[in-house]
């Protein structure tokens, strides 16, 4: 009996090493914030430990996705709600002549600044494009992309974790690719 | 365009950039995995806990079957006996009163009334 609980906690550390970096990938490119997505990662971890561990082990795989997109999600929320108290007090704070310049929605073009040639020199060329260009698809798009072909995730499955139908999944994707080959082309890498 | 195909491509230059995360976020991967396999190995031992203490009193019963069967049935004998022994006193009892109230000098019907009662009471307390 108590082999078997040190296998199923053994089984429970390889399932998480197996899948813990794409996981944070996946939370990075979503909250572009690097101790947000580490953040998200442990909670998830977490949840799944405290409320599934004892459940049948290839449900992990679906689990764990659904327990990190929702995780993301609550983030966003709060990330939200954060904003919008944020730009109301400097609202009162600095006066209505300066509510343009705290447009939430330019902090969030702002990682176009990684564009920049340099940094994309001294982090790895190609994966730094590649990481850009999956950070600007839309988020729905992302999510369907990186569920279906990086956690290799079937139709059914996918729309399950985002809560939404099979055709919708399958729009998302078709976009996301088609998206990505644009952005990828326009940089002169990965041709069709 | 073969979406699946390009899909797979890209991502298996995103894969490449796994291994080099830098060390300050693998470690605190790691210890988020860890924090985490502690936490299912406390709940599976408390989850073990609690089943083994409901299943004691049952294990116990299967192992000592006979023993608990002979414990019963002494139980219903002794308690048999003690019944038996009741009701046959309470007959004897009675047969006592019966004959007492048959040798007496008095007729039966002098308990039954009330001013009889009454007469001994009070000369009783005359005395």
């Amino acid at each position: 009996m108590g082999g078997g609980r040190v296998s199923a906690t053994g089984s429970l550390d390889r399932f998480l090493a197996e899948v813990e970096r794409r996981a944070y990938r996946q939370a990075a490119f979503a909250v572009r914030d690097e101790q947000a997505a580490l953040d998200i990662v442990q909670d998830a971890m977490m949840k799944l430990a405290e409320k599934y561990a004892d459940a049948p082990q290839q449900e992990w795989p679906l689990l764990f996705q659904r327990i990190l997109q929702n995780a993301i999600r609550d983030y966003y929320r709060r990330q939200k709600v954060r904003n919008f108290w944020t730009t109301a007090l400097s609202f009162f704070a600095s006066g209505h002549e300066d509510q343009e310049e705290d447009d939430p929605l330019e902090h969030v073009q702002s990682t176009d600044e990684r564009d920049d040639p340099v940094h994309i020199i001294s982090a790895g060329k190609n994966i730094a494009m590649i990481e850009q260009a999956i950070e600007k698809l839309p988020a729905r798009q992302r999510e369907a992309f990186l569920l279906r072909y990086w956690e290799e995730l079937d139709i059914t499955e996918t729309a399950a974790v985002m809560g939404c139908s099979e055709g919708s999944v399958k729009t998302h994707c078709s976009r996301a690719v088609h998206t990505l080959a644009d952005l990828l082309r326009n940089k002169g890498i990965i041709d069709e | 365009m073969n979406e699946d195909a390009y899909a797979r491509k890209v991502l298996t230059a995103l894969d490449d950039s796994l291994a080099d995360l830098r060390p300050d976020v693998l470690r605190r991967l790691r210890n988020a995995r860890e924090q985490a396999c502690e936490l299912a190995s406390q709940h599976a031992s408390e989850s073990r806990f609690r089943g083994m203490h409901s299943a004691t009193l049952v294990d116990w019963i299967r192992q000592h079957r006979v023993g608990v069967i002979g414990i019963l049935l002494a139980t219903l004998v002794v308690l048999g006996g003690v019944m038996w022994q009741s009701s046959g006193n309470n007959e004897e009892d009675m047969a006592d009163i019966d004959a007492g109230l048959l040798t007496g000098d008095l007729p039966v019907n002098a308990y039954l009334d009330n001013h009889l009662s009454k007469w001994a009471d009070s000369s009783d307390s005359a005395n």
